[in-house]
């Protein structure tokens, strides 16, 4: 059973309640009407509605009743309220009447359905009104600050349509309306074109003892031209949504039961955390349109493919065993890779893009993103062994190292990041007769704030896309041979440890600008170990400096030390706790060998998820365990947290093509037991149990599986299991 | 057992002759009947610039848009376009930029691409700072006015997505007729980088 609505508690509560499909979203809090009042930015905003395609359709969508005499709105009502899979269930009740609610998304068309049962126990028959009313938005949330003036509103034989430039929603209902109403005054229908800010229907029903009464709304739309090719299954929906509702969970049970399942005996609350944070990855699953697939960057405000955001959770995913979803989701994005120098957009040749989004559009200028994808192609090869389903994408690998070698210093063989904003505002200046901008002067993970020219983990990140583009054997002479990327790639590994060397913190400078190091202290800093890019004794010295508390916090790690001047609890990038920035940690502490620390800051993760429902806010005060300015859903904040369980606590290292699997676990020493089951590897799947101090193997695939502990090396597979000592279990070890 | 009497696909009705219900006007969530404002689309006096001396930018410009074209196909320029109008109609309320005895005025229709509590909000006139003191602001239908001076990181200014924002500064260059380049510049202590936007308009008599 749910907690309690509180439509108007306080900000960043925890109540957001989030129904969604791959193509729709709808943003409650639980009280009964689809609205949301969330802290975003530092203001109290309503985020509740209907999203579709990754389009915002409505703000806030009420439903109020009248008896005749009175009025009350569904929220005043209620009696209780529980999440069944995707769909809200809502009971309410008003004197004689009682309403069963159900909120739930759909597919395709996409939108969202919500049915509304009235009955009366006794008494004589009760008319009714039921007044719907909806906000229109029609915009993708990517410009979160806007919401179009402008739209079109248009009776139709079925229903109402709102447009908004190429996007579009329909309203349809089973009991047609008695009266509508534009920003709550009667509108006669036909069509009108201007501001709107509200969009009203009355439905005058009846409702007698024994004669339930029900009345079934659709908000369906996103892309106008997809809608009008919807249009035939919109009627389908409003007689009988049910048929593509259980469809729908149908698809959801079948995913679940594909992905593998952990036992953690000594850490009950690490095996809980994996399944919720496999449940919140889940729900960021998207693929809007027949052309477009990947994972929501986060809710409400960055309910758009973020292509950094994808790359911190693609990885995930190959652990959970959807080789599709990855591969479909990389192709999504190297599709939009830009070809040439597209200053509008703030694309270079070969850079990836930061967002697409149905329509498409999309946007390239920032410094990292285009640097993850080598690596995830490496990951999807090692993971499911087909090289031949990625070989398409080697032209879009060679040229995203070319991108890199043209923002590479060539003295120091470090990349440039920085400018990007700046360049798209200088390209767009004479373009529209409204100018506007955001002056931010540095595009990396933590882009409100300024980390030119060479910031540690961007280059750790170029270190990993050459070394991948050689893995794919995706270089190509004369400029990007393999020699010459090995020599690139050999460069950094031996300068990113040497130049970003801070003795005096026994940490690592957070970025190198102008030539000179940035006193800085950041976790990015970590990612140089959790890439092995630093000798095991400083890799220890700088995962125990991170955990002093200026940086670590009991509910996370911060962006900026304490310390820092420009430290602020409340700064997005410099002073908030970011649970990626925890995973981080937890990451670079295993990597180090320090496992009970890594284990601790899993802890603190699994510590926010069992708070939250499940899944970690995005960001947390640096003073408090508050969160502020924060998606209550983001990928960043789940994502790593199950690619450091499989490539940490169990140590795997993949390789599909090879057929083998090395498992160097970091158990803590007092772990007697674990298991996990139905981890798919190329053509098979792989279970392991753990019996301290053996390890057993099975493997379903054809042939044989060679399987390497730091205890030794056997065979599991046609039919047998092959156990193996497992030796140390908390050795250090860089990144596979 | 459910009613199936009302369900169905039914035709909805167009130019339906029913009057506004009185009686329900004053029901929760309900205001005043309010007006009907009518299409304001303005007509903003500046052009972009397409002279001699600025062919090479526009045809570099054709040249990305055709990129963009072939490469993702026309859908995708459609849609960008989209984007870029909505934004810019959606900040500035075109032609909204008057003068009165008091000074100027002007409305925005949105913040300037974000949203948020700010804590400091900055206008120039022309390129000159206009003294906050002398800069006042509101925010939705018939809020009282404060002055950009009050506006701090302790008594920050609250901008929501679709929350009109009207603008009056004590700004005694410019005539009507005249065109004047307005900045504004807005500080969001949650994400410090500086939001603003910026426009030229024809200014009206108030």
């Amino acid at each position: 059973m749910a907690s309690p609505a509180r439509p108007d508690g306080p900000a960043g509560a925890s109540d957001a309640l989030l129904l969604r499909s791959l193509s729709a979203a709808v943003l409650s809090d639980g009280s009964g009407d689809v609205t949301l009042r969330r802290e975003a930015r530092g203001a109290v905003g309503d985020w509740g509605g209907v999203y579709a395609q990754l389009v915002r359709l409505t703000g806030p969508w009420r439903v109020h009743l009248y008896d005749g005499t009175q009025g009350f709105g569904l929220p005043e009502g209620r009696i209780s309220g529980e999440k069944l899979g995707d769909r809200w269930v809502s009971v309410h009740r008003f004197g004689r009447i009682t309403v069963r609610q159900e909120i739930a998304p759909t597919l395709r068309p996409a939108g969202a359905v919500r049915r509304l049962r009235f009955a009366v126990r006794e008494g004589p028959p009760l008319p009714l009104v039921v007044y719907s009313s909806f906000v229109p938005y029609l915009l993708p949330p990517m410009v979160e600050g806007i919401r179009p003036r402008s739209f079109r509103v248009e009776t139709t034989a079925e229903g109402l349509a709102v447009r908004q430039r190429g996007f579009g929603l329909d309203f349809r209902s089973s009991v047609a309306p008695s009266h509508l109403f534009l920003d709550r005054a009667s509108w006669l229908g036909g069509h009108r074109t201007g501001p709107v800010e509200v969009i009203g229907t009355d439905h005058d029903m009846v409702v007698a003892p024994g004669r339930d009464v029900e009345l079934r709304c659709v908000i369906v739309g996103g892309l106008e031209r997809d809608l009008d090719r919807s249009r035939p299954m919109i009627s389908g929906l409003v007689d009988d949504p049910e048929p593509t509702l259980a469809g729908a969970e149908r698809t959801e049970v079948e995913w679940l039961a594909s992905t593998p399942t952990l036992r953690f005996p000594d850490a009950p609350e690490l095996e809980r955390a994996y399944r919720e944070a496999r449940a919140s990855l889940r729900r960021l699953y998207a693929a809007p349109d027949d052309s477009l697939v990947g994972l929501a960057a986060g809710y409400p405000w960055y309910s758009a493919i973020w292509c950094r955001d994808l790359a911190w959770m693609l990885p995930a995913l190959l652990w959970l065993g959807d080789f599709e979803w990855v591969q479909r989701s990389i192709a999504s994005v190297l599709h939009f890779q830009s070809r040439s120098a597209i200053p509008l957009l703030g694309g270079e040749p070969g850079e990836l893009p930061m967002q697409i989004s149905p329509g498409p559009v999309f946007l390239y200028g920032t410094s990292d993103t285009t640097l993850y994808y080598p690596e995830l192609v490496a990951r999807l090869v090692r993971h499911a062994g087909d090289p031949r389903s990625t070989e398409e994408w080697l032209p879009a690998i060679r040229r995203i190292v070319g991108w890199g070698l043209a923002r590479t210093d060539p003295t120091t063989g470090l990349l440039r990041n920085g400018g990007e904003a700046e360049a798209i505002s200088a390209a767009t200046g004479s373009l529209a007769r409204v100018r506007y901008g955001i002056d931010s002067p540095d595009t990396t993970i933590w882009d409100s704030t300024d980390r030119r020219d060479h910031a540690i983990d961007v280059q750790v990140l170029w270190h990993s896309a050459l070394r991948s583009a050689l893995e794919l054997d995706a270089a190509d002479a004369p400029s990007t041979s393999s020699r010459s990327l090995r020599d690139l790639a050999d460069r950094l590994a031996a300068t990113i440890p040497l130049a970003y060397r801070w003795p005096g913190e026994r940490f690592l400078y957070d970025t190198i600008r102008s030539g000179r190091p940035v006193e800085r202290l950041r976790p990015n800093a970590l990612r140089a170990v959790s890439a092995g890019l630093v000798d095991p004794d400083r890799s220890r010295a700088i995962v125990h400096r991170a955990a002093e508390d200026d940086l670590s916090t009991p509910w996370g790690v911060r962006t900026l030390s304490t310390r820092d001047p420009l430290y602020r609890p409340n700064a997005y990038h410099d002073g908030q706790v970011w649970t990626i920035a925890t995973a981080w940690a937890a990451d670079a502490a295993f990597a180090a060998g320090e496992t009970e620390l890594g284990v601790d800051y899993l802890r603190r993760i699994a510590a926010l998820y069992a708070a939250e429902g499940g899944a970690a806010n995005e960001c947390y005060r640096g003073d408090c365990p508050e969160p502020f300015n924060s998606c209550f859903l983001l990928g960043l904040s789940v994502g790593p947290f199950v690619s450091v369980v499989f490539e940490r606590i169990w140590g795997l290292r993949p390789d599909a093509r090879g057929a083998r699997l090395e498992i160097r676990p970091s158990f803590p020493a007092g772990w007697r037991s674990a298991s996990l089951d139905g981890l798919r590897l190329g053509p098979g799947r792989v279970a392991l149990r753990y019996e301290a101090p053996e390890l057993i193997v099975q493997w379903s695939g054809p042939g044989p599986l060679e399987v390497t502990t730091p205890g030794g090396t056997g065979t599991a597979g046609e039919g047998r299991e092959v156990t193996l000592p497992l030796g140390r279990t908390d050795a250090g070890r860089e990144r596979p | 057992m459910v009613d199936p009497g009302p369900t169905g696909r039914l035709r909805w009705r167009e130019n339906q002759s029913v009057p506004p219900r009185d009686a329900l006007a004053g029901g929760r969530g309900r205001g005043p009947l309010a007006p009907v404002r009518p299409t304001d689309k303005g007509d903003a006096s500046v052009r972009y610039p397409v002279g001699s001396s600025s062919i090479g930018r526009v045809l570099s410009l054709a040249r990305q848009g055709v990129e963009i074209g072939l490469e993702y196909g026309p859908h995708s320029l459609e849609a960008l376009l989209w984007i870029a109008e909505t934004v810019e109609e959606s900040v500035y309320e075109p032609g909204s930029l008057v003068r009165d005895p008091e000074g100027i005025r002007f409305t925005l229709g949105n913040p300037p691409l974000r949203m948020g509590a700010f804590s400091a909000f900055r206008l120039r006139w022309d390129g000159r700072p206009v003294d906050p003191a002398l800069l006042r602001i509101r925010t939705g239908l018939g809020g009282s006015w404060r002055t950009a001076a009050s506006v701090t990181a302790d008594a920050p200014i609250e901008l929501l997505p679709g929350v009109r924002i009207e603008v009056a500064a004590e700004v005694p260059q410019g005539i009507v007729g005249s065109s004047a380049v307005v900045r504004l510049e807005l500080q969001c202590p949650a994400i410090p980088p500086l939001v603003w936007v910026e426009f030229r308009d024809t200014l009206r008599g108030g």
